[in-house]
């Protein structure tokens, strides 16, 4: 099976395209994880290169990443009946006093086209709620986003949370957000900071790697 | 340049020219403003005799309404004229955190932080053409917004000597997401662009409106009209520049013709994030000046932007707020200032101000630090 189309009707955000064609390979005996990892996430690498490389601006990431939720939606009850193991567990949200989840839908979006699998907790989290997901075995990385100065400390909580709870070692702790540095994300002991929903997804897997390995 | 007014500085600087030295605003743009923390924190440094628990608090954004002894004691060159209220359509209370505004946009607030919308009436479901038209849009001419306008300005410019901000109350792509959803507008640019279009003709209509409208009673009072928008992310504008140029920038220009059809005053937009690649596109539709020059986002060098647009733009902020104002020192806090200063200041086009409204988080003493430091490293001739 030729996953060329299916492939370019994600990178050119053709969602009609992109759930046609998904439904076609599915009906000619295709695989769904072969569709996923063939069709929509090469599609969704060019996407995020394009976008690193400033071709791609929002609206392109967003329609394309609507063109893979899509797929998505008709393959995830698919691979669940399969069993398949996805890439890794992710717990994400928007830290306490904080509602601003732009950032953050596309982070989970763009995970979720990586194969992770996402439990996004929404904004305004309560720390002991990002505990509670690390604690109960949902989340190998935990993905922290603010845009406010003075939520950010939010984030340094969490961190001593877990480290309370007798979890920090189980996770990993990647921050962003506009005001979020990598200086600050060391500063506060997080494992992992990217500048934008993209070098997120990469940093995401990097540090998997590294935590699957000590585990 | 002896004895210039604070109103004749901050012309002389929108004019491209030098005046004794740099204006300052806070307050002026509604940007440039401060939070109530903020502010108690400052006026107890400052040993005011005001009490904190007294002071007005904008509803949204929690910022203190400044007293005149704090305005005076950092020379505060512009002052804000307020509007009135709409009436027709007013703000619903739905409970003691949320509402829902003149546009049918309902607002939520979490414990301790300040509001910020969450659901706009096109939102949920994708409208119709038919459906935005028949939508009850705020009236540009509720004489609400007027109500003692022309009294509060004429008495702004005869008893002082202050440059007088009209903060607009709308503008258009803010509009635009705010009823149709962040990323569901930036979609339909691509996915839906009669529908993104229709959104953006009826908030211009709306908005141009208004400034029309307010205008028609004040505009020969008014110096300078703020415009609060956001075009841009930490890294790039919304949109590539090319969409932005077919497809947003005409509403702009209609906006800024409206305004410029009642009123001489200078038209200041306001928008965070990275839009360099569109300050050509901001001059080329009559924008004069441009806030808040948000430093720590991609392509937002001092440096570069005085070189590429010194002489056709004016520069409005430029001191940090993500980390220099709540995480520096007094001494990094004058740093700042005196780098912006000799990067903007230089031929006039340069007001210094927060990038954003001053936060709980910022220490008294760098709030004194950074406009005591504009007084000293801002006369012009600029030799820092």
């Amino acid at each position: 099976m030729d996953f060329v189309e299916l492939s370019s009707c994600v990178i050119e955000g053709d969602v009609k395209g992109t759930e046609e064609r998904t439904r076609h390979a599915l009906s000619q005996g295709v695989e769904p994880l072969a569709i996923i990892n063939e069709g929509l996430m090469p599609g969704m690498d060019v996407v995020g290169e394009k976008f690193k490389s400033y071709e791609y601006f929002l609206p392109d990431l967003l329609v394309s990443a609507k063109a893979m939720k899509t797929a998505m939606a008709i393959l995830q009850p698919l691979l669940v009946r399969q069993r398949v193991s996805n890439v890794g567990r992710v717990a994400i949200g928007t830290v306490k006093g904080d509602r601003h989840d732009v950032g953050k839908n596309l982070v989970g979006m763009l995970l979720e086209g990586a194969g992770f699998a996402v439990v996004d907790l929404g904004i305004d989290v309560e720390p002991a709620a990002f505990v509670k997901a690390v604690a109960e075995g949902e989340a190998q990385i935990v993905c922290l986003s603010a845009l406010l100065t003075t939520t950010m400390p939010m984030m340094r909580t969490i961190i001593d949370q877990l480290g309370e709870a007798g979890v920090r070692g189980q996770v990993k702790v990647m921050v962003g957000g506009a005001p979020v540095t990598a200086s600050y994300a060391a500063q506060i002991g997080a494992d992992g900071y990217a500048p934008d929903a993209v070098s997120a997804v990469e940093r995401a897997k990097e540090l998997l790697v590294v935590h699957v390995r000590n585990q | 340049m002896a004895g210039l007014s604070h109103r004749e500085r901050v012309i002389t600087a929108l004019n491209h020219e030098e005046p004794d030295r740099v204006p300052r605003d806070l307050g002026g743009a509604t940007t440039a403003n401060m939070n109530i923390g903020a502010y108690t924190k400052l006026i107890k440094h400052l040993g005011l005799d005001e009490d904190p628990s007294q002071v007005r608090i904008s509803r949204r954004e929690r910022t203190a309404a400044l007293s005149e002894a704090v305005l005076q004691r950092f020379d505060i060159d512009l002052r804000p004229l307020a509007l009135g209220s709409a009436e027709k359509n007013p703000a619903i209370e739905l409970d003691e955190n949320s509402f829902r505004d003149e546009w049918g946009v309902i607002w939520v607030k979490p414990e301790g932080g300040h509001f910020i919308n969450d659901l706009g009436p096109f939102q949920t479901q994708e409208p119709t053409l038919a459906d935005v038209a028949r939508y009850p849009w705020p009236d540009p001419r509720d004489p609400g917004r007027i109500k003692g306008l022309r009294e509060r300005a004429r008495r702004l410019r005869e008893e002082t000597d202050y440059a007088i901000v009209l903060g607009m109350p709308f503008t258009i792509v803010r509009e635009c997401q705010r009823m149709r959803g962040f990323t569901e507008w930036l979609e339909d640019l691509v996915l839906n662009p009669a529908i993104a279009e229709g959104l953006l003709d009826y908030t211009t209509t709306v908005s141009a409106g208004i400034a029309e409208f307010i205008l028609a009673e004040v505009g020969e009072y008014v110096d300078v009209v703020f415009l609060a928008d956001d075009l841009g992310f930490q890294d790039r504008p919304y949109m590539r520049p090319e969409l932005f140029r077919r497809m947003v920038k005409p509403y702009f220009r209609r906006l800024v013709d409206a305004i410029k059809s009642k009123s001489n005053a200078k038209v200041l937009l306001h928008s965070d994030g990275s839009v360099y690649p569109l300050i050509g596109d901001f001059i080329e539709i009559g924008l004069d000046a441009l806030n808040p020059i948000q430093v720590s986002a991609k392509d937002m060098d001092t440096r570069r932007l005085k070189a590429e647009f010194g002489a056709h733009i004016t520069f409005w902020g430029a001191i940090d707020t993500h980390r220099v104002l709540p995480m520096g020192r007094p001494e990094d806090v004058r740093e700042e200032v005196r780098t912006r200063i000799r990067d903007l200041a230089p031929c006039g086009g340069y007001v210094v101000s927060s990038v954003h409204n001053i936060q709980a988080d910022v220490p008294p003493e760098n709030i004194v630090a950074m406009f005591d430091s504009a007084m000293e490293y801002g006369r012009y001739p600029i030799t820092v």
